[in-house]
């Protein structure tokens, strides 16, 4: 699939999913607890292949050009996402767990989204896919304005888990094939990190 | 469920590790087992929102508001992080 598609792919699988909520499923004997078991089901299942996914992807020469400069680079995303989370927790109605793990998602709506809902509720969950579905789209955009003022490398950051895929494309078209390695490599281990990043946030945070 | 999930990834990411390792290429029907389980739960996680719509409707504005904003200020902290964690270097 190229990636580009996905984006698009998703959207449209969210809006069947709000149009079919118009039906009443309720009548289909679905009550409110059967739908939350099946996002965690689902979620499972996905975890489960995108993690066979994203280790099938790390070679032994991905991992031995894992250099400094992927290093310092993830660390910067996940104290970016992590100072955002502590500003945000300022926002009206957010807190401190809900900012958390919803930045520390950086980018993987798919994933953050559904790990919100299963431990703070559909508004939650709600507001944690949008959040990281608006950093992607936001990415796209920000990504070939922002490399001249913060330098192409640094700008790899903005999408944090989904410089290996989405907006690789991105990468690749505005800064050449040198800083698109970078920008996968930083993706795959941001993917790592993401889902125990999300994990504590929603444990530890009180 | 966290536990579980953390439980899953190490052994999905060991299992992808073991198949790179022994010369497998899953390839495409990875890829697209991958596109329709992302697709399956996003269905489902909108099934889930769309019948909260009872409660969520008043509080659609806040919701964009807020995802739009932490969206947008996480992306633009961690480009600014890595401007001052790499040194200020414009590479």
């Amino acid at each position: 699939l190229k990636p580009y598609i996905m984006p698009f792919l998703l959207v449209l699988s969210l809006l069947g999913g709000l149009l079919s909520s118009l039906a009443d499923v309720q009548s289909l004997g679905l009550t409110e607890s059967d739908l939350n078991a099946l996002v965690e089901y689902l979620l499972i299942i996905f975890i489960f292949v995108v993690s066979v996914e994203v280790g099938a992807s790390l070679t032994r020469g991905t991992i031995s050009s894992l250099g400094k400069d992927t290093l310092l680079l993830t660390a910067s995303t996940i104290s970016g996402s992590l100072a955002a989370g502590l500003a945000a927790s300022l926002l009206p109605g957010v807190g401190l767990k809900l900012s958390l793990a919803t930045s520390l998602g950086m980018g993987w709506y798919t994933l953050t989204g559904p790990l919100v809902a299963a431990s703070l509720g559909t508004l939650a969950g709600a507001v944690a896919f949008f959040s990281n579905f608006i950093r992607e789209l936001f990415t796209f955009f920000a990504y070939p304005l922002l490399k001249g003022r913060l330098g192409a490398r640094n700008s790899i950051a903005l999408g944090g888990a989904t410089t290996m895929d989405t907006t690789l494309t991105v990468v690749a078209a505005a800064a050449g094939r040198e800083t698109a390695a970078l920008s996968f490599m930083h993706g795959a281990l941001v993917s790592i990190l993401v889902p125990l990043l999300v994990s504590l946030a929603l444990a530890l945070v009180p | 469920v966290l536990a579980e999930i953390l439980i899953v990834f190490a052994v999905g990411l060991l299992l992808g590790q073991l198949l790179a390792r022994s010369g497998v290429k899953p390839g495409l029907s990875l890829s697209f087992l991958t596109a329709a389980s992302a697709a399956a739960l996003v269905f489902a996680l909108g099934l889930s929102i769309g019948s909260a719509r009872s409660e969520l409707v008043g509080l659609l504005p806040a919701v964009g508001t807020t995802s739009l904003l932490i969206g947008a200020l996480a992306a633009l902290t961690s480009a600014a992080a890595a401007y001052i964690i790499r040194g200020r270097r414009r590479d």
